[in-house]
């Protein structure tokens, strides 16, 4: 019985509606559209007809108020917005029916049969009128060459009502201004939940529609939301097709980069290989250019980069309009030429941070090489080595400001233990570890100074060598100068009071 | 057990059928009582009360009832022997003697009038009928339901004049019946479904003259108000009491559906303890209650009404503006609830029971 309609207010089709025979005796305030007119002869059948719908009784049907009382709790039971039946008068007890169940009571002086068929045709008419203003609004959408101007096509349709881009919570883009008390109409544009629609306020922005994906939304006045609907349906592929455009845009921007990333080994599993040889060729700069390598590094982005890339990319573009970013596989890169002092660099790289990245997981690093004398490859190594080290959220990490506690966070003191325990188990299993490793670490800090370890330690050389030597037997060899480092880095990450209980000392050597 | 029912029981019996019979005019009910007990003081002893299985089974019974039709019996007052005559002519037309009265309808004066009748004429008072309850047609009985004749029908006006008709249908009965009524004075006395004890025993309603005497003993305890209620449920399966006050009264106010007796009116009430709107519906008797727009009794259902301080019944005049009443409703008997039961005693309400009583659709 009720195909989907466009949204008619219901206040407009009783406008239209030559109101001369229609008596209302309870309008609900809230804004209702409809979708169809019943004409029911027998009561019943009000049971069948379907949600937004007018219902009006045959004039042999309403002999009495009760038939009225429960014409409107079924009306209510199937969602219908209005009962009308012939002139009468009522209870002060049906109307307040009427209000508790929140369904419009009216009656015609016209003849019910009359009456719907006018209705019919009015709603008809409003349909096409609204059907036209949205062919007329997809045909400017369609025309639109950028995302603002399609929001800014929608806004002024709904009556500059707030419309917006928003991906996971993150307000992209947005247009008009906000009424009071609005509805919100929402279109999802990934393809699943395609769609939803919400009440203000019953969804928060970062609540459940945080797990979709790009999204269309509008708060529009209570009347507008069924149109808004619409409106925001006809402009979903355009919007759709926009971003797409636009990730492919900077796909083709960033091409020149590509095999940056291939060769630096900016990736998950290499960012760290030194091995790799330096590639001179590969710098596209003129040399001497002062530059800075920008890595923006996401954790498990590649199964949330659909939602997470149009933010990414709409925000970098927002700040650096004419470079490039790409994608590698733990994040995104871009050459950052040092046109500016670089303290402006690390403004800008630190408002990007603060955009709403944090709250995606993302962490920004970034090398400089003023001089634009550095590979570019090493300079991107650095740059991931410090996007690493930033904490999401956080402060832009530099390079150049590592410094040792930065450092111990490649290597935290949990991990030292367990990379310990394999290493050297009997060291760990050692009753005296604690002060045989103090006392290592102590010597390869002087530089392999006996004398000033022991100063340093405060006890008599011949301890130190005594200890040296008993590391030797549990398998701390220092005469290796090629182990030395990771030794050092190893022992000096560990944190002595957290050493197993076993291994605590029993008596001074 | 047959036995004698002394003064007391009367008086029970008489606040039992105005229980479940909510009509306008309980005073028919009263005076019927005031005779019988003015009777009873007379001869020195009440009518004998005997259950169906106590009768031959072939024994020949009669139903004792008045059908009106305009004229309430109260504007033009029986001289007495009205049933005698009727029982008179019905035992000629039979050429059996009749061994049993039961009333037409077990509720409001037809169940006084049989009492009253079985302690003239010394009849048994047959403990059974073919309601229930009351309908207001003369057709619509359990035994009208099992396919038995309503006649033939001996009626006695209130002129003295009398009539006997030979008519088979229960539906035919009700129309000749009232057209009689009419003509013989506004109503009729009349002895109607003659049949036998087993057949009443089969398909009447059976013990329906003890039920009215508990409820009767119940109501006019001195029991609180809820222990009543407690007791009623117990003995009726009270489905809901609803305390309202009468808001709205409307009377008279649409054209009656053909073939009913006329009185429509609506009566509206606001529910005391939830703001509900409840809205009764009266026709003769109260056939349908809808809670905020859902109907949550119709006939068959027994919908009546007591005064909350003492639970006394109360009649459809207690229906004021500003009257606090408690609204009971219980199921009839089972006959009714049956395919043919309910669309012999449904005929306005089938078109607005729908599937949906509640609960909004999704």
């Amino acid at each position: 019985m009720s195909a989907m309609r466009r949204g008619v207010s219901m206040r407009d089709l009783l406008v239209a509606h030559d109101s001369a025979g229609l008596t209302g005796h309870h309008i609900p305030s809230s804004a209702q559209s409809v979708r169809d007119i019943a004409l029911i002869t027998r009561v019943e059948q009000i049971l069948e007809v379907g949600p937004d719908s007018i219902v009006l009784l045959a004039e042999e049907l309403a002999l009495g108020g009760w038939v009225v009382s429960v014409a409107l709790r079924y009306a209510w039971e199937r969602r219908a917005v209005a009962l009308i039946v012939s002139e009468q008068s009522f209870s002060e007890s049906v109307i307040e029916l009427a209000r508790r169940f929140g369904v419009a009571l009216l009656t015609t002086s016209d003849g019910i049969d009359r009456t719907a068929l006018t209705l019919a045709r009015e709603l008809g008419a409003l349909e096409a009128g609204i059907l036209s203003r949205l062919d007329a609004l997809h045909s400017r959408v369609l025309r639109a060459a950028s995302i603002p101007e399609v929001l800014s096509e929608i806004s002024q349709e709904l009556g500059d009502a707030v419309v917006q881009l928003v991906v996971d919570g993150i307000v992209l883009e947005s247009h008009g201004t906000r009424p009071a008390e609005p509805v919100v109409a929402r279109l999802v544009l990934s393809p699943r939940d395609r769609g939803h629609r919400g009440q203000e306020g019953q969804h928060g922005q970062h609540g459940q529609h945080g797990q979709h994906g790009p999204e269309l939304v509008a708060a529009v006045a209570p009347v507008q939301q069924a149109f808004a609907d619409q409106a925001l349906a006809r402009a979903g592929m355009t919007v759709r097709a926009l971003l797409l455009q636009q990730e492919l845009d900077d796909l083709v921007g960033a091409a020149p980069l590509l095999s940056f990333a291939a060769l630096s080994g900016l990736r998950e599993d290499g960012a760290f290989d030194d091995s790799r040889s330096e590639q001179p060729a590969l710098r596209r700069l003129p040399s001497g250019t002062s530059v800075a390598a920008v890595v923006l590094r996401v954790a498990d982005v590649d199964q949330r980069s659909a939602r997470i890339a149009p933010v990414v990319t709409s925000r970098w573009r927002e700040t650096f309009p004419r470079v490039p970013l790409a994608r590698l596989q733990s994040g995104w890169f871009a050459l950052v030429p040092l046109a500016e002092p670089a303290a402006e660099l690390d403004d800008a790289l630190q408002r990007l941070a603060d955009s709403g990245l944090g709250d995606l997981g993302a962490a920004v690093g970034v090398a400089h090489d003023p001089h634009g004398t550095e590979q570019v490859t090493s300079l991107l190594r650095r740059a991931g080595l410090a996007a690493r080290l930033a904490e999401p959220g956080g402060p832009v990490l530099d390079f150049r400001r590592f410094g040792p506690p930065l450092l111990r966070r490649l290597l935290p003191a949990e991990d030292a233990l367990d990379l310990a325990l394999t290493t050297y188990p009997a060291l760990l299993a050692d009753p005296q570890a604690s002060e045989i490793i103090a006392t290592v670490v102590s010597y390869l800090d002087c530089a392999g100074s006996v004398t000033a370890a022991a100063e340093h330690l405060g006890v008599h050389r011949n301890t130190v060598q005594l200890r040296l030597r008993h590391a030797a037997t549990l398998g701390v060899t220092l005469s290796h100068p090629e182990r030395l480092l990771s030794t050092h880095l190893l022992l000096s990450a560990l944190d002595l009071r957290a050493l197993p209980v076993a291994t605590r000392p029993t008596a001074e050597l | 057990m047959i036995r004698r029912l002394n003064a007391a029981d009367v008086g029970h019996l008489c606040t039992g059928a105005m229980f479940v019979a909510c009509t306008i005019d309980h005073e028919s009910s009263k005076q019927y009582r005031d005779m019988t007990l003015a009777l009873i003081e007379l001869k020195g002893g009440g009518p004998v009360l005997a259950p169906v299985g106590s009768l031959d089974p072939a024994a020949m019974t009669t139903s004792i009832g008045f059908v009106n039709q305009g004229l309430m019996f109260s504007e033009m007052i029986p001289v007495g022997d009205e049933f005698e005559t009727a029982i008179a002519l019905l035992q000629e037309r039979l050429g059996v003697p009749l061994q049993g009265v039961f009333p037409l309808a077990a509720a409001s004066v037809n169940a006084m009038v049989a009492v009253s009748v079985a302690l003239r004429t010394g009849l048994p008072l047959v403990d059974a009928d073919p309601m229930g309850r009351v309908f207001p047609l003369v057709s619509q009985t359990t035994l009208a339901l099992a396919g038995l004749s309503a006649g033939p029908i001996a009626l006695t006006g209130p002129t003295g004049e009398t009539a006997v008709v030979d008519v088979f249908a229960p539906a035919r009965a009700e129309r000749i019946v009232r057209a009689l009524a009419s003509e013989l004075g506004g109503w009729a006395a009349t002895a109607s479904y003659p049949v036998t004890a087993a057949q009443l025993g089969a398909h009447g309603v059976v013990g329906s003259i003890t039920r009215l005497i508990e409820i009767g003993q119940i109501l006019d305890s001195s029991l609180h108000t809820q222990q009543k209620y407690v007791r009623l449920t117990s003995l009726l399966g009270i489905r809901k009491v609803i305390r309202a006050r009468v808001t709205d009264v409307e009377g008279l106010s649409r054209p009656s559906v053909p073939g009913l007796p006329d009185r429509p009116s609506s009566a509206t009430l606001v529910d005391e303890a939830q703001g509900r709107i409840v809205r009764l519906e009266i026709q003769n008797e109260i056939l349908m209650m809808i809670v905020d727009g859902a109907i949550q009794a119709v006939m068959p259902d027994v919908i009546t009404m007591v005064r909350p301080e003492d639970a006394s019944v109360a009649g459809l005049d207690d229906l004021w503006v500003g009257n606090k009443l408690d609204l009971i409703t219980f199921p009839a008997a089972a006959q009714w609830y049956t395919a043919a039961g309910r669309a012999l005693v449904e005929p306005m309400a089938m078109n607005v029971v729908g599937p949906a009583r509640g609960g909004r659709a999704r």
